[in-house]
């Protein structure tokens, strides 16, 4: 097992050289720069043009910049310069990613506490009312842009009489110390992405929950425990363990699902995490930002993915020797 | 020890209702080897299962009687059946890989089993589990009993689980198919382990097979199944050697056979019909070369002869003549 | 291979989900409709209305006083509040507006060909009033027809992306399968890479690679491409999974041994025998792009003006003030969610009838 753990992590150093290559170079292929945006003012002359570019660099060849790019990651821990906010990207980043990364780990949570029991109660009473019911709903969750979803829930506070909407604060906690009215507040503003989000994905785990758990139900290796007279709640607690079995790297591969819906969502609520500040950082072609927080993003699914790889090694006997 | 009578078990399906077991009675009596012969859908399996009771309630109909011991099994309710699944009844099946939970090792189920079934502590529960591996032959018992399922191979795994349905000492066994997923050599080493259990223990052994070989090797008595009724039933001296219904005698005749090298292969023309579309009357005469005209409408019931053994063909209604 | 019953087979199991048959049936309404779009709607969607900017929706009436007249609307008026200086319509019910079916009004191209000004129904050209079946939005423009315009790019860059994607994505996961070795190694640990972008943010940048000169044509097959360029991957992973067991298989290997090239190989035995799982996979793709379209234009890096999109459209909608000032500008959203959950029903349904024991996703 100690192999396994160390080869994987070891595999991940090219990963994330290739995860650079590839961010860089898709933000090499947008038109223009940071400083072409500045072109639209007419107060600025080409000759400050030429001038800014060689002042941030940004004259050189890309795979020089690349390179040094590259090279202040790995000497300096330097991610670049965001030139729109006049601050190293790494500190800007920093400040935010908790409570994206806090965001995206809640709504995991939240949408594992409704799918799975919601798949298995569905998988143990298959074609009731309920289960179409469920089966409906899901749909109608995962077929909502979940931008338009935040935009009715909004509307429906708003019809409500509900006054601060968005954001993670309201107005007169934002910058004030921890305080437990605070927590309230945040409650009261955080629990709208998440469910946003969550409603969203929660349709598609609970249908692999139904469906993995119904296979379970119904494989042979549940008669055979039946056959040995164990009582039906001892059954229940094979079949569920062996259908969660699946899900534990599917949980994986939708860590970038929901960073995703996170991203836009926060978007549309004003809500400070990462989502608001790499749409600016898009419009404005801050370059260093845009590159930084993707790579980011990337490694921070490479880390859930080996994660989920390790827990099923802990739960599973069969992989965890081989 | 188990009569049988009339015995019907449907399954409801989208086809329209199969009838996998359509009228069947025998007994299983003390100490003895009954064997249930029959080609792939003929309804053996079907039989296993419903005896043990472990069909499911909402897409079978059943009808007709099973006693254990004068009692009836179909009309006890889940939880008093449940107990005599595995105490008095155990059953052995033919995957031994996808009998067992793959995330628990063999120690923990069988140990799971004696908590449902006795109040032995926890370390008598270990020692007779120990036991009992031991008993069928299995090296290094102790080791093993730590082991996952998919540290065995079949053969072994087939022991185990001959060993944890035994060591209940239940009446009864219901052994289905246990060695048709096995290799020859290992095949005959848990037969010969099932028959020497067998005489040890005294428990009356309802085996599955569609093998007549191994009907010979282990088998008192045989029962012979096509398309959900039996055909024909004698010791197995009888039906070997003086094979009454056409079936059996071309399930006979169709063996590889030692000295007949060079000749033709004998079979049996035509195919098994599938379960919905059963023929009326016998439905054996779209394949039998000794067809009367009746048996195209009328489906012969058993037919006692004076040797003991029964028939369920026209060909016999005046006793035996053939 | 199919014989009639197994063909009888999957056309019975299609049509036995109810909910296939009500997407499909949506499906059809709506594509049929953005076929006809400019004909159904009433005016012409790019048609600017002055002083009609943000009106409400209009509200149909019957009856004018008690007196039966056929379905009509009140003009509008614009009224000023003195105080806040809010603007608001009210009905004006002195004047009367009949709707007519068949009728004309503004021109515009049927598909682009000729030139017309029928419309299914309408106010009439000498009407001084307007019938915003959903409300005008910030230039006076009408949301019912530009919605139906929109729809023409919502419910087709879904479509060409997907054939594109499944395209794409059968090739390489073939290659990759069929070749294996470091062919397969190196595609795999490229998709796998890939697939750790989050969706929304990769297709943002991406989006952004489009040149800001580009007219809306080439931004609408830009945008297409962007959405194919992520799809591709599920593709091709279900396309391996396939090519690795089928090439294991008898009829494979005899075709081999016979000496077929590889590319006649994969072209005629092992591409045709997974085309149903290529309809559901596509099938089941189309969702996530209409998706995507949406969400990229909603931010505005997708579609560009002139050319419209439901996503587009929802961008009005964007701040707090306007959701609940002009609420009915949220109506496109509506409409993507019946069309991506039509999709979803028939997909779901196309899947029971064509693959029933799940081999896609088990791959």
């Amino acid at each position: 097992m100690i192999s396994f753990i160390i080869r994987r992590i070891l595999i991940m150093i090219p990963m994330m050289i290739v995860i650079s290559m590839i961010c860089f170079f898709i933000i090499e292929l947008q038109p223009g720069d940071y400083v072409s945006t500045l072109l639209e003012n007419p107060r600025i002359s080409g000759n400050m043009i030429i001038e800014l570019r060689a002042q941030l660099g940004l004259d050189k060849p890309g795979v020089v910049r690349y390179w040094l790019w590259v090279k202040g990651i790995v000497t300096k821990g330097d991610f670049g310069y965001s030139f729109a906010h006049n601050r190293p990207v790494g500190d800007l980043i920093w400040e935010r990613m908790g409570w994206t990364v806090a965001l995206a780990l809640t709504t995991i949570v939240f949408q594992w506490a409704i799918g799975i029991p919601l798949g298995i109660f569905s998988a143990r009473h298959p074609y009731s009312f309920m289960d179409y019911l469920l089966t409906f709903l899901a749909f109608l969750g995962l077929s909502i842009p979940e931008f338009f979803l935040a935009l009715i829930l909004i509307f429906w506070m708003l019809s409500m009489g509900a006054t601060s909407i968005g954001g993670l604060f309201s107005a007169q906690f934002v910058g004030a110390p921890w305080s437990f009215a605070k927590i309230i507040d945040l409650f009261q503003h955080i629990w709208l992405p998440i469910v946003v989000v969550g409603i969203g994905g929660f349709g598609g785990l609970m249908r692999v929950m139904r469906g993995n758990t119904l296979d379970t139900l119904g494989s042979p290796f549940v008669s055979a425990l039946r056959a040995r007279g164990l009582s039906e709640k001892t059954v229940r607690k094979h079949a569920i363990k062996n259908a969660l079995n699946p899900m534990v790297s599917i949980a994986g591969m939708e860590l970038p699902n929901v960073f995703s819906g996170t991203i836009i969502v926060a978007i549309v609520l004003g809500v400070p995490t990462m989502g608001p500040f790499f749409y600016e950082a898009l419009l404005s072609h801050d370059d260093y930002l845009i590159m930084t927080f993707l790579m980011f993003i990337a490694f921070i699914t490479q880390i859930g993915n080996l994660l989920a790889d390790f827990i099923l090694a802990f739960i599973d006997p069969r992989i965890r020797m081989s | 020890m188990i009569a049988v009578n009339h015995l019907q078990s449907y399954f409801k399906t989208e086809d329209g209702l199969v009838k996998a077991v359509d009228d069947i009675s025998f007994e299983l009596r003390p100490n003895e080897v009954l064997a249930l012969v029959g080609e792939s859908g003929c309804g053996k399996s079907v039989t296993a299962l419903t005896v043990m009771g472990l069909l499911h309630r909402n897409k079978t109909v059943l009808k007709g009687e099973i006693l254990f011991n004068d009692k009836s099994l179909l009309d006890l309710p889940p939880e008093a059946y449940r107990l005599i699944r595995g105490e008095k009844i155990g059953m052995i099946f033919q995957e031994p890989m996808s009998a067992f939970d793959p995330l628990y090792t063999v120690g923990y189920q069988m140990l799971e089993v004696l908590k449902a079934h006795t109040n032995l502590s926890i370390e008598k529960q270990k020692q007779r589990a120990v036991h009992w591996l031991k008993n069928v032959g299995i090296p290094e018992a102790e080791k093993r009993f730590n082991q996952y399922p998919h540290e065995m191979s079949g053969g072994m795994l087939q022991r185990v689980m001959i060993a944890m349905v035994l060591m209940l000492q239940p009446e009864v066994l219901i052994a289905d198919e246990p060695t048709t997923a096995l290799d020859v050599t290992i095949q005959a080493q848990v037969l010969g382990l099932i028959r020497n259990l067998q005489k040890n223990e005294g428990t009356s052994v309802l085996f599955i097979t569609h093998d007549l070989g191994v009907v010979a090797e282990i088998a008192d008595r045989v029962h012979v199944m096509y398309a959900g009724k039996i055909v024909e039933k004698g010791t197995v001296s009888q039906v070997f050697h003086h094979p009454l219904h056409p079936y059996t005698i071309g399930l006979l005749t169709s063996r590889v056979v030692k000295g007949k090298k060079g000749k033709e292969l004998p079979f049996i023309r035509g195919y098994v019909p599938r379960a919905y579309e059963f023929p009326e009357g016998c439905r054996f005469h779209p394949r039998c070369p000794r067809k009367l005209p009746r048996c195209e409408h009328d489906n012969p019931p058993e037919i006692s002869l004076e040797t003991e053994n029964c028939v369920a063909c026209w060909l016999y209604e005046k006793g035996e003549s053939a | 291979m199919k014989d009639s019953q197994t063909s009888a087979r999957v056309r019975r199991a299609f049509f036995k989900h109810k909910l296939g048959m009500v997407g499909l049936v949506i499906l059809a309404i709506l594509y049929l409709t953005i076929l006809f779009a400019d004909v159904i709607s009433p005016y012409n969607y790019l048609e600017t209305h002055r002083n009609f900017e943000h009106v409400p929706p209009s509200r149909i009436r019957w009856k004018h006083e008690d007196e039966w007249k056929g379905p009509f609307v009140y003009g509008v008026k614009k009224v000023r509040d003195p105080e806040t200086l809010a603007v608001s319509y009210e009905e004006d019910q002195t004047k009367i507006y009949p709707i007519y079916w068949f009728t004309q009004g503004e021109t515009y191209k049927f598909l682009g060909l000729w030139e017309t000004d029928f419309h299914l129904f309408g106010l009439g050209k000498e009407a001084k009033g307007f019938l915003f079946l959903f409300g005008a939005d910030r230039f006076g423009r009408d949301v019912f027809s530009r919605i139906l315009q929109g729809g023409r790019v919502s419910l087709t860059a879904g479509l060409i992306g997907t054939f594109i994607s499944v395209v794409i994505g059968a090739i390489i996961g073939a290659l990759s399968g069929y070749f294996g070795g470091w062919i397969d190694t190196l595609i795999q640990r490229f998709i796998e890479i890939l697939r750790s972008f989050p969706r929304i943010p990769l297709w943002l940048t991406l989006a952004l690679i489009l040149p800001p000169g580009w007219p809306s044509t080439w931004v609408y097959l830009g945008i297409v491409v962007v959405l194919a360029f992520i799809g591709w991957m599920g593709v091709a992973r279900v396309v391996r999974g396939m090519t690795l067991s089928l090439r294991e298989k008898e009829f494979v290997i005899a075709s081999r041994i016979v000496g077929q090239s590889n590319f006649k190989i994969i072209t005629k035995h092992l591409l045709p025998n997974m085309m149903t799982y290529l309809v559901v996979v596509a099938t089941l793709s189309i969702p996530g792009m209409i998706l995507g379209e949406s969400a990229i234009s909603f931010l505005g890096l997708g579609i560009k003006e002139p050319m419209t999109s439901w996503g587009l459209l929802l961008k009005q909608a964007q701040s707090l003030s306007e959701i609940e000032a002009h609420p009915w500008l949220m109506l496109p959203g509506i409409f993507i969610m019946v069309s991506v959950l039509s999709f979803n029903f028939v997909g779901d349904a196309l899947r029971d009838a064509l693959d029933p024991y799940r081999t896609v996703e088990k791959v």
